[in-house]
């Protein structure tokens, strides 16, 4: 494990204290005041200020001390957790987000003079004691001295070890050098391989007898001389090509570990003795140790390439079974058995994968405190199925949409305390954030209970952005959708959210984009209510098999709303050849994916095909005409782009169990190529 | 499986040779086994050349797979620090087989 590695995952670590940090601050805002809920804060704090330490943040270490010196008071009950004292913390809270996203590289130093100096005060109010920082081991999640450990055990050998790199010239094979007559005398002194670069030997079909492609590091004990090393490469060509130095890398860690435990008490003030009576510690009365979770960390690619390879196993299953069932060994006992194992394994595998919605959710409170700051208006967060997992992509990029999403909430819907309070609401608004499993999908919901959608508003400004024909009849559904019309925003989104780049259009995209969907419902004075639709993995769909021509094709069963076999006269064609067809008291599209896809063969007579019902974000509803339904089932979504290009109207591709590739369809695209104008401006 | 079987020599002409029966090999299609049982010197352009013949099975369609090894193979990969890449398959395979 190298320094670049620890420090990566002192990241990871960070984040994971400040999500549980801020759940407790969260915990404590609504009156939970019990010590376990401050030992967390405490905890997360702490460790972040070691790590700090030890890598040399040293603005961050500065902010951790002062803010783990006041939870200290706090915890040993010298300071009472009143209001004033849970908002300083909330601040100060923030601000140590900030310093995080700082060392990370992903934002500015932040300007912590204010929050220090409040800091200072707060604690200026505590009765003068001893120091009591970091007075007990605390159960710390990121484990420096274990890493530290790690290492020493690695390396086992004195300081000053030697590290040699060797990169033989281009000509050194061709000139006689033998670069593994080096290596074997460095081994001869005692070095080892640390690293060799094979991955730098081209295929055959680059492969040149005379070239060296490979190099080493290796690791020499400090008992070597350095002129000894040196001579073994008195006859290398390009002496730049050798570097021989004392190794930097111990060096760094030997002080970082100092950092730590200079950081740590001489010796643990916990004793029976010193232990402070209950009555004068309440939040300090318990003190669990902290359970070291059975859990490894594994690189992101290495479960992907698992996902991959059992989506694999998944085609190479449904083969076999299609295989055997056309040679009458359908009802084989082990099959069944092979079918199940591999359902549970796919199921294993994505669940890997999933992470709980909360890493999202985690993000909103502080949002919401800022405008709260910014808007005069209260808000009360509330968080329902915050351990719902989904697929880390969809995590990842869900991030920004439930952002926008939030604020629009509190910018938009939330009124004012005032307003509020004359409408006989509490001055308080509700937000509320919620996450449930329905099906194969995930439902995460952002609703408020504020003024609701102005519809007449809305409406005013589509026609006057021209979105919308003057004279359009829609429905209160329809001008709802308007809000997610590119170019759509009112006079306050101008003001409030502009500068972010976002818009509601963006946020549609980007859930479409997942292959979800975001529907609203909205009532005057009672809020609104956005619901994102979002699919639990990306590696997988469930669609319905259908066959066009000589073709197969998959449609994504979250478009499909029913299919059906009309009548000779249902179908009207209208004055341009479009056919559409009644649906009950609307009139949908008939787009046949024959004539779309520029197919041969396809039934052209609707009478004599399936009519199948979509459902659209972008275009509304339509139907798309197939020859015949095959079959229902779960496919592995393999990207065309990655081994074709992209092609409009197919969203990916998949292996049937015949071995056939089939197209899956990309129904946003398909239905919006071909729809009317007039339904694609009203959405 | 075509078997093409390593020159007990594998200095720097041994492997050019090696190096074009292989891509003849590769020209006529199927799985190569390379049989290095039998070589008894190898330097880093014998190692590098199993090394770019095992990539290029990986990285191909031909299966390309060293089947046997000497001692002589195993002391330079290890002295080179590619036994894992070089002879993992073959020493899983050993383990296995007992």
């Amino acid at each position: 494990m190298s320094p670049d590695d620890i420090q990566s995952i002192f990241f990871q670590e960070c984040e994971e204290g400040l999500a549980s940090a801020e759940t407790a601050l969260l915990a404590i805002k609504a009156g939970e005041h019990d010590g376990e809920t401050i030992n967390t804060i405490f905890r997360a704090v702490h460790s972040i200020k070691g790590g700090a330490g030890a890598f040399g943040f040293h603005p961050l270490q500065s902010f951790t001390h002062l803010f783990e010196t006041l939870l200290d008071k706090v915890r040993d009950g010298e300071l009472s957790l009143d209001p004033p004292l849970v908002e300083l913390l909330m601040g100060a809270f923030d601000v140590l987000a900030d310093h995080v996203t700082a060392i990370r590289g992903e934002g500015e130093q932040p300007d912590d003079a204010v929050m220090k100096r409040a800091l200072r005060d707060a604690l200026s109010a505590a009765p003068a004691s001893a120091p009591g920082l970091a007075s007990q081991e605390l159960g710390l999640s990121f484990d420096i001295d274990a890493m530290m450990a790690e290492l020493t055990v690695r390396s086992d050998i004195p300081a000053q070890d030697w590290r040699v790199t060797f990169m033989p010239a281009a000509g050194d094979l061709a000139h006689g050098g033998e670069p593994l007559l080096l290596l074997r005398e460095l081994a001869a002194l005692g070095g080892q391989v640390v690293s060799a670069d094979p991955d730098r030997v081209p295929t055959l079909d680059a492969f040149d007898p005379d070239a060296a492609y490979m190099g080493w590091t290796l690791r020499l004990p400090a008992t070597a001389e350095r002129a000894t090393i040196e001579e073994v490469f008195d006859f290398v060509s390009d002496p730049g090509s050798v570097t021989i130095e004392r190794t930097q890398f111990d060096d760094a860690m030997r002080s970082a570990r100092e950092v730590i435990l200079q950081s740590r008490p001489v010796a643990p003030l916990a004793t029976p003795a010193a232990e402070p009576p209950v009555a004068q510690a309440p939040l300090a009365a318990k003190q669990p140790k902290v359970a070291v979770g059975a859990t490894i960390r594994v690189d992101l690619d290495k479960l992907d390439r698992l996902v991959d390879l059992v989506g694999e196993l998944v085609i190479t299953q449904s083969m076999l079974s299609q295989r055997l069932a056309s040679n009458g060994l359908a009802a084989v006992e082990e099959l069944a058995d092979l079918d199940q194992l591999t359902r549970e394994l796919q199921d294993s595998a994505m669940a890997i994968r999933a992470q709980p919605v909360k890493s999202v959710f985690s993000r909103v409170p502080r949002i919401v405190r800022e405008l709260e700051a910014s808007t005069g208006k209260r808000v009360q967060i509330e968080v329902e199925g915050e351990a719902t997992e989904l697929d880390k992509t969809v995590i990842e990029r869900i991030g920004e949409p439930l952002t926008h999403l939030v604020r629009n909430c509190v910018d938009h819907g939330i009124e004012l305390p005032a307003q509020r309070l004359a409408k006989g609401k509490p001055a308080e608004g509700l937000l509320r954030l919620s996450a449930e499993h329905k099906g194969s999908r995930i439902v995460i919901s952002v609703s408020d209970d504020g003024a609701g959608i102005d519809r007449e508003r809305v409406l005013a400004i589509a026609t006057d952005r021209g979105i919308v024909a003057a004279d359009a009849r829609l429905s209160d559904e329809e001008i709802e959708q308007l809000i997610f019309a590119p170019g759509f925003s009112t006079a306050r989104e101008v003001s409030n959210i502009s500068g972010r780049g976002v818009g509601m259009d963006v946020v549609r995209q980007n859930v479409q984009a997942l292959g979800g969907r975001i529907t609203i419902q909205s009532r005057p004075g009672e809020g609104s209510s956005f619901a994102l639709a979002l699919p639990l993995t990306l590696a997988i769909v469930d669609g319905m098999v259908v066959s066009v021509g000589d073709q197969t094709y998959i449609i994504p069963l979250t478009h499909i709303v029913e299919s059906l076999r009309p009548d000779r006269d249902q179908v009207q064609s209208t004055g341009l050849g479009n056919r559409v067809l009644n649906v009950r008291g609307a009139f949908l599209p008939v787009l046949g994916i024959g004539d779309q896809l520029g197919l041969t063969g396809a039934v052209s007579e609707p009478s004599e095909a399936v009519l199948i019902v979509v459902e659209t974000e972008s275009a509304g509803s339509a139907i798309l005409m197939v020859d015949a339904i095959i079959d229902q089932r779960q496919v592995v979504i393999k990207s065309l782009e990655t081994h074709y290009q992209q092609v409009e109207g197919v969203a990916g591709a998949t292996i049937l169990g015949d071995g056939r590739v089939a197209l899956i369809l990309d129904v946003e695209g398909l239905v919006d190529l071909r729809a009317p104008v007039p339904l694609r401006c009203a959405s | 499986m075509r078997r093409l079987t390593m020159l007990p020599v594998l200095d720097r002409s041994g492997v050019r040779l090696m190096a074009n029966e292989l891509r003849d090999m590769l020209d006529l299609g199927g799985a190569i086994g390379i049989d290095a049982a039998k070589v008894e010197r190898i330097g880093l352009a014998g190692i590098q050349l199993l090394l770019s013949a095992l990539r290029t099975g990986a990285e191909g369609t031909t299966e390309i797979r060293l089947i046997a090894a000497s001692r002589a193979v195993e002391e330079a990969a290890r002295v080179c620090g590619v036994t894992e890449r070089l002879l993992g398959d073959l020493l899983a395979a050993a383990e296995v087989t007992g």
